[in-house]
C-alpha cells in the first residue's frame, strides 16, 4: 500500500508539470486569445489532412438503407432492406418482367404447367455457374427447395425460414437430369410462379451453404449480376460486378449498401455527396427533393394497400349500410395529397393496380360523399354510435398511421360516428389484430404487399380464413361468392382467366364493403442526379444491372 | 488501499448481476414479442409457436434466465438473432468503435473543459469569462442531436470538409486520417456538450480553491504566479472534478446514443436501441452488461485517482 502511494508521489509532480506547467505562460501574460492560433494549429494538424473529400467514383453506387440487413440468405430473409441486395446478388427459375408483375424467363428457359396444373417442369438455362464456380443445375434447384421445406434436411437448421409457407403446395421436387426441374404440388396453387420470382425463390450455391451453413447469410453465393465481396457490420455491405453470368454484365463495377437508420443521416449524406441513392425517405422530405434540380424521386406504383379492417361480427359495422358509409365518409384524396403528400394513390378495391390485368380497372373508389354516409348511418340507426379504431404508431407499409387514424376520426364524426382511438406498438399490434377484433373493436389499420394478386384476399377475406382458424380475416367478413371464386382463382392455370376472376372478385367485395379502401403506396428511392437508369420495379426491388452513374 | 480495491471489484459482481436482472425483466415487459418481430407480418400461430419452442421463449421467465446465465458462465453470450451473429463479436467491435468515439471526446473535454474553467476563473468578470460564461450555457442548454445536425449541415453539407457520417468512407480504404476526419465532428459534438458541463463546474472549483490560505500563502511567500496558479491551485481544483470527469466519462461510454445515430457511428449506444426495437434480448443483455460494468470500473477508476491525488482521502 505504502509501495503504491509513493509510487504516486513520484508520479504527481511530473505528470502534473507535464499537464500544466508547458501552457501557464501565456495565461500569466495579457493576451489570453494568444491561446487561439495554437488551438487552431492543434486541430488543423489532427483533423485535416483527413478530410480532403472526393465525392463517390463513378464506377461505384453506394446506396443507403434505413436497416442493417439482417441476412442474404433469400430463404431466411424477410426485410425490404434485405431483399434489395438479394435481388442482385441472386437470381430465381423465373423473374418478374421489369416494370410489371408478370413472370419471365430467368434461370429457366422456359416451363409447362400441365393441364391438372399439378407438375410445374422447368428447362434450365445451360452453362450457368454460381458466383464460386459451382454448376446451377437441377441439383442445385433441389436443393433449395428442400432445404427450405424439408425439416429432416441436413442444412434445414440453417434458417429460420419464415415464408417457407410460400411453397408449403409443393410435394416433391423432381429432376429427371441435370437441365430439367419438375415440381409436384400437392393442389393446384396459381401463385406458385409468382412466389418462384419473389426473393424466398431465389437458386443458392448448395456447395457454399454446405460450407458455412447456418452463416451462409452473411456469406452469400448465387448466380445474380453481383458478387458478394464482402460485409463490415454496420458499416457497409459490398457487390461487386460478376463477370461471368448469364446476363449481359452490369454497367457498374461496385455497389455499396450502408444501413443509415436516422432519416436525417440519410439525407445530409446524400446531399453531401457520400451516398448516391436513399431508400425509404419520410413523405415530408419528398416535396423537398421533387424541386431540385440535383436529385431526382424514383417512384414505383406497387402491390401495398393500406385498408380499414371494419368488424363485420359485431357493432354498427356488421350493417353493409354502416360499411359503405365508412368508405364514403373518409376523404382519401385529402388523406392520400395532403398527409401523404402525392406518395399514395387512392385505392378502389383488394386488389391494386399494380397487378395489371388482375385490377379491375373499371372500379371507381368510393367517392367523398359526407351527407349520404350521414344519410346511410342515419338509416342503418348507427348515428352517434361509438366505435373503436385500433390504430398503431408505426410499422411496415403502415405509412403515417398515426396521423391517418386522427384523419379518419374527423371524417367519421363528420358523418356521425364517434371513434375513439386506441395506439399500439406495432409488434403488439400485430399481435393483437392477427387476432380478430372481437369484440374490442370496430375498426383496425392494416397495410399488406404481396406478389400475387391471390395473396391478400385468400388470406384475409375468406370465411375460412378467420383468426380462429389461422388466417388473418380479423374482420371475420363471409361471402360464399368469394370463397368459391378465389379457390377457382388460385387452381386456374390460365393467366387472362384468372385475371377475370379477380376483377369479379374485386367488384363483389367493394360492394360488400368489409374495409375502408384507402390507398396504394408509391414506394421511391430519391437519388443524386449522376445515377441514370435506376428502375424502381413494382415489387418495391431494383436490379442495379442497368443503372450507370457519371 | 488494496483491499479496498478488491472488495470494490468484487462488488462488480453484485452490480452486474443486478443489471442482468433488471434488463432481462424491462425486455419481458415491453410489449411486442420476439418471435413476432422474427417472423413479421404474415406469421400465423403455428410458425410463432414452434419459433418460440426453438428459441426457448416458451418457457418460464426464471428458467430463461437461469439459461442465460449459465451461458454467460461459460462465456457464451449467444446470437443476436436480429443479426444472426454472435452478440461477443457484435458486441465488442461495436465497443471499439465507441471507446474510439468516447475517449477522444473525453480527452477534448479535459482540454476544453478544464481549460476554459480554469480561465474563466482567472478571469472573472472580465469580458472573457462573461464570453466564455455565455458560450459554456449555450453548450449545456444545446440537446447534442440539434448540435450534431447543425456541424453536418456546416461543415459536411454547405463546406464540404468532413464526412458527414460513418467511420471510414465507403469508396475507400480507410487509415488514419480518413478515421480522422470521420471522427471530427461526432467527437466536437459530444466535446461541446461534456466540456461546457466541465466548464462551468471547474470555474467554481478554481474560485473557491483561489481564495483559500495556502495560495495566499504561497503567494506571500514569493513564488511565480506560474507556480502559484498550476502548481497550487489548479492541482487542487482538479481533484475534486475527478468524479465529475468520471461521470463525463460514463456519459459519453453509453449515453451517446443520440450521436451515434446522427453520425451512424457503428457504437453500442445505438445496438441497444437496435436491440430494444427488434425486442433482441440477448443483444441488449450483452451491450448493456459491457456498458455497465465500464461504468462500474470508470467510477471506481475515478475513486482510486483521487485518493491517489488526494491522500487525505484514505484516513
Amino acid at each position: 500500500m505504502r509501495s503504491l502511494r509513493s509510487f504516486a508521489a513520484l508520479l504527481r509532480p511530473p505528470f502534473l508539470r507535464a499537464l500544466c506547467v508547458r501552457a501557464p505562460a501565456w495565461l500569466c501574460g495579457k493576451n489570453p486569445w494568444r491561446i487561439l492560433p495554437a488551438l487552431a494549429a492543434f486541430l488543423t494538424l489532427v483533423f485535416l489532412p483527413a478530410c480532403s473529400r472526393q465525392a463517390t467514383p463513378a464506377d461505384t453506387l453506394v446506396v443507403a438503407q434505413s436497416a442493417e440487413p439482417r441476412t442474404l440468405d433469400p430463404q431466411a430473409a424477410t426485410a425490404a432492406s434485405d431483399f434489395r441486395l438479394i435481388e442482385n446478388l441472386y437470381d430465381g427459375l423465373v423473374r418478374f418482367r421489369s416494370g410489371t408483375l408478370e413472370i419471365e424467363p430467368a434461370l429457366a428457359e422456359s416451363w409447362t404447367v400441365s393441364p391438372d396444373g399439378l407438375a410445374y417442369t422447368f428447362r434450365l438455362r445451360p452453362g450457368v455457374r454460381f458466383h464460386d464456380g459451382t454448376p446451377c443445375d437441377a441439383a442445385a434447384v433441389r436443393y433449395t427447395f428442400e432445404r427450405l421445406l424439408d425439416p429432416d434436411h441436413p442444412e434445414a437448421d440453417t434458417g429460420p425460414f419464415p415464408l417457407a409457407f410460400f411453397f408449403a403446395s409443393i410435394d416433391r421436387v423432381d429432376t429427371p437430369d441435370a437441365a430439367t426441374v419438375v415440381f409436384h404440388l400437392k393442389e393446384p396453387f396459381a401463385p406458385f410462379l409468382a412466389n418462384l420470382a419473389y426473393p424466398t425463390g431465389k437458386i443458392v450455391s448448395p456447395t457454399a451453404v454446405k460450407k458455412y451453413r447456418a452463416d451462409f447469410g452473411r456469406h452469400p453465393v448465387g448466380t445474380g449480376p453481383f458478387k458478394f465481396s464482402r460485409w463490415d457490420a454496420n458499416r457497409r455491405v459490398e457487390l461487386l460486378r460478376a463477370d461471368d453470368t448469364w446476363q449481359p454484365a452490369a454497367q457498374l463495377r461496385r455497389v455499396i449498401f450502408r444501413p443509415l437508420t436516422d432519416d436525417n443521416t440519410r439525407l445530409t449524406e446524400l446531399l453531401a455527396g457520400d451516398v448516391d441513392v436513399i431508400t425509404e425517405s419520410p413523405v415530408e422530405m419528398i416535396g423537398a427533393f421533387r424541386d431540385r434540380d440535383d436529385f431526382q424521386v424514383i417512384e414505383a406504383a406497387g402491390p401495398h394497400l393500406w385498408f380499414l379492417i371494419l368488424n363485420t361480427r359485431h357493432g354498427p359495422f356488421a350493417d353493409q349500410r354502416v360499411r359503405r358509409a365508412a368508405n364514403l365518409a373518409i376523404n382519401k384524396t385529402a388523406l392520400v395529397e395532403h398527409l401523404l403528400q402525392d406518395t399514395a394513390t387512392v385505392a378502389a378495391g383488394p386488389v391494386p393496380a399494380a397487378f395489371g390485368p388482375a385490377h379491375a380497372d373499371d372500379l371507381a373508389p368510393y367517392p367523398h360523399d359526407p351527407d349520404e354516409a350521414r344519410r346511410l348511418i342515419r338509416e342503418a340507426g348507427a348515428d352517434g354510435a361509438e366505435v373503436t379504431l385500433w390504430a398503431t404508431e408505426g410499422g411496415s407499409g403502415m405509412l403515417a398511421p398515426k396521423a391517418m387514424a386522427e384523419a379518419i376520426q374527423a371524417d367519421l364524426a363528420a358523418a356521425g360516428l364517434r371513434v375513439r382511438i386506441e395506439t399500439y406498438e406495432w409488434n403488439t399490434y400485430l399481435a393483437k389484430v392477427n387476432a380478430g377484433l372481437g369484440e374490442d373493436a370496430d375498426l383496425a389499420q392494416m397495410a399488406w404487399m404481396t406478389n400475387d394478386p391471390d395473396t391478400l384476399p385468400y388470406l384475409t377475406l375468406r370465411s375460412a380464413a378467420t383468426p380462429e382458424q389461422g388466417g388473418f380475416n380479423s374482420g371475420y367478413y363471409q361471402n360464399p361468392e368469394v370463397d368459391a371464386l378465389l379457390e377457382k382463382a388460385r387452381r386456374e392455370t390460365d393467366a387472362a382467366t384468372r385475371a377475370a376472376l379477380y376483377r369479379k372478385i374485386q367488384h363483389i367485395v367493394h360492394a360488400d364493403a368489409p374495409w375502408v379502401f384507402v390507398c396504394n403506396w408509391r414506394q421511391n428511392v430519391v437519388a443524386s442526379q449522376r445515377v441514370q437508369d435506376l428502375r424502381l420495379e413494382p415489387s418495391f426491388l431494383f436490379r442495379l444491372n442497368q443503372a450507370t452513374k457519371h | 488501499m488494496l483491499p479496498y480495491l478488491v472488495r470494490r471489484l468484487l462488488l462488480l459482481i453484485p452490480i452486474l448481476l443486478g443489471v442482468s436482472l433488471v434488463v432481462f425483466l424491462l425486455m419481458a415487459l415491453i410489449p411486442g414479442d420476439t418471435a413476432q418481430a422474427i417472423l413479421g407480418p404474415f406469421a400465423n400461430e403455428e410458425n410463432l409457436t414452434a419459433l418460440r419452442a426453438e428459441m426457448a421463449l416458451d418457457r418460464p421467465l426464471p428458467a430463461q434466465y437461469a439459461a442465460w446465465l449459465g451461458n454467460i458462465l461459460q462465456g457464451d453470450l449467444g446470437t443476436a438473432h436480429s443479426l444472426s451473429r454472435p452478440v461477443a463479436d457484435e458486441v465488442f467491435e461495436r465497443l471499439g468503435a465507441t471507446l474510439l468515439l468516447a475517449g477522444t471526446a473525453f480527452l477534448l473535454t479535459c482540454l476544453l473543459g478544464l481549460g476554459a474553467g480554469a480561465i474563466m476563473a482567472l478571469r472573472q468578470s472580465t469580458w472573457v469569462d462573461r464570453t466564455l460564461t455565455f458560450a459554456v450555457l449555450a453548450g449545456i442548454s444545446t440537446p447534442s442531436f440539434a448540435l450534431g445536425l447543425v456541424l453536418v449541415l456546416l461543415f459536411a453539407v454547405w463546406l464540404p470538409w468532413f464526412p458527414a457520417s460513418g467511420l471510414y468512407s465507403v469508396t475507400g480504404d480507410g487509415g488514419a486520417p480518413d478515421l480522422l476526419a470521420h471522427l471530427a465532428l461526432p467527437a466536437l459534438t459530444l466535446t461541446l456538450v461534456t466540456s461546457a458541463i466541465v466548464a462551468r463546474l471547474m470555474r467554481g472549483q478554481m474560485l473557491e480553491v483561489l481564495r483559500q490560505d495556502f495560495v495566499r500563502t504561497a503567494r506571500a511567500q514569493g513564488l511565480p504566479e506560474r507556480t502559484v496558479l498550476f502548481g497550487h491551485a489548479f492541482r487542487n481544483a482538479l481533484v475534486p472534478m475527478i468524479p465529475v470527469l468520471a461521470l463525463q466519462a460514463g456519459y459519453l461510454l453509453g449515453g451517446a446514443v443520440y450521436v451515434e445515430t446522427i453520425f451512424a457511428w457503428p457504437g453500442i449506444g445505438r445496438a441497444i436501441v437496435a436491440a430494444i426495437s427488434t425486442r433482441d434480448v440477448l443483444l441488449a443483455q450483452g451491450c448493456i452488461l459491457v456498458v455497465a460494468a465500464g461504468y462500474v470500473v470508470l467510477n471506481l477508476a475515478a475513486d482510486v485517482l483521487q485518493r491517489w491525488l488526494d491522500p487525505r482521502l484514505d484516513r
